[in-house]
């Protein structure tokens, strides 16, 4: 069933549009969840709350495309979770994501200039037109979905240290792009 | 900022790039990556110059062989020989043993070994070894006391050894190195691609910039 169809089922409140986006992208959502959380329960519980989440924004939110839509309210949901979990628990593929941005991102001084997440959200954006279509796509399935250097080698066909190098530039070229526009001073 | 911070920001940015990174696959290409083991090792540098000498700036070289050059690879290699990653044809994916007499020079005899299941994935795999090459845009990397090969691949039109390489050298420093393209009949050059082999100081690697790449070998 294609998107347009199941977006249909959710506007007629048909429970067959849950069950026709979990047969298509359940498994995505899942991974993403799980990737986050490090736990299959916590995930599994994540995706159904994203479905909720789902159903009720639609309609009126006609979504396209629906796979990202719906990736964006699992990301949310489960890093709401994550955080929750986080003072028992550092153990995910998204710790292991951040603390690389950490060291990327990291001030040298206290002096930070005070940015909006909006503000944030457009820089960032800027950055990701800046790259190629391949780096774009590492870079996100890196630190939007938590990807494994192997998850992103295997999708992109690049060895697992290409994609590392290619991680390590990127993450040179955002610093250098954050610096330029004292996002990082 | 925090990573945190950030990534709530990077949390909000627009679908597309979302659906770009969720639906991505890789564009088709005419040319596969697959992983050749254990060749090479014994290569001489002295003769690999001798040979591209003789392969590149001879344009009277009679064609003893019968040789067609078919396509064109950029490729890397180990100088311990574990391993080579290229870009070849569909149709030379093979394995076993070739040697290559190729304008009229005899290559030295290597091993190559192409696993179907790779192919099929359109994913090589790479265990201990240390460089890697992207076709077309970057990259050779490696360990610095590595060296890296630039060359070609060529059918011999002989049913027992298909395919070979012609090498253009080994470089173990940053240079510029111009690769002449042969008309197979006249061994004129017809067409010179210049890359670029540059050395990045900081990261210790070596990176392997091709311009103006031809995808067929010769140019017709």
């Amino acid at each position: 069933m294609n998107d347009e169809e199941i977006i249909e089922l959710f506007f007629e409140r048909s429970e067959q549009a849950i069950k026709e986006l979990d047969i298509k992208y359940g498994k995505v959502f899942l991974s993403l969840s799980n990737k986050i959380l490090n736990d299959e329960l916590d995930a599994e519980e994540c995706v159904n709350d994203a479905y909720l989440a789902t159903w009720n924004a639609i309609p009126p939110t006609r979504p396209n495309p629906l796979l990202a839509f719906v990736c964006k309210i699992v990301r949310n949901i489960s890093l709401k979770r994550y955080e929750k979990n986080t003072a028992t628990k550092r153990n995910s593929r998204y710790d292991v994501a951040m603390e690389e941005l950490e060291d990327c991102l990291a001030s040298s001084t206290t002096i930070e200039k005070e940015i909006s997440e909006r503000e944030l959200t457009d820089i960032i954006e800027s950055f990701l037109e800046s790259l190629s279509k391949e780096n774009r796509v590492i870079f996100m399935r890196r630190y939007w979905f938590s990807d494994t250097y192997a998850d992103i080698a295997k999708l992109v066909g690049l060895t697992e240290k290409n994609v590392s190098v290619r991680l390590t530039r990127i993450r040179n070229d955002l610093r250098k792009y954050l610096s330029e526009r004292e996002v990082l001073l | 900022m925090t990573a945190k911070h950030f990534s709530n920001a990077l949390g909000n940015v627009n679908e597309k790039y979302v659906d770009e990174a969720a639906t991505y696959t890789p564009k088709t290409k005419k040319k596969i990556w697959v992983k050749w083991v254990s060749i090479a090792a014994c290569f001489s540098l002295i003769a690999i110059g001798i040979t591209i000498g003789s392969i590149l700036h001879s344009p009277d070289t009679t064609d003893k062989g019968n040789n067609i050059a078919s396509y064109f690879v950029i490729t890397a290699q180990a100088a311990n020989g574990e391993s080579m990653d290229l870009s070849v044809a569909d149709s030379c994916l093979n394995s076993g043993t070739a040697q290559g007499n190729i304008f009229g020079v005899d290559m030295p005899t290597f091993h190559f070994d192409v696993r179907p299941s790779d192919i099929k994935s359109n994913e090589a795999i790479y265990e201990r070894f240390d460089i890697s090459i992207s076709y077309n845009e970057t990259v050779v990397e490696w360990n610095k006391d590595e060296h890296i090969m630039v060359a070609y691949l060529i059918s011999t039109q002989q049913s027992d050894v298909p395919w070979a390489y012609s090498i253009i050298g080994w470089f173990t420093e940053p240079t510029d190195v111009v690769i002449n393209i042969l008309d197979k009949e006249s061994r004129k050059t017809v067409e010179s691609i210049t890359v670029n082999v540059t050395y990045l100081a900081d990261k210790q690697e070596y990176e392997l910039k091709v311009t103006d790449l031809t995808t067929e070998f010769p140019k017709q």
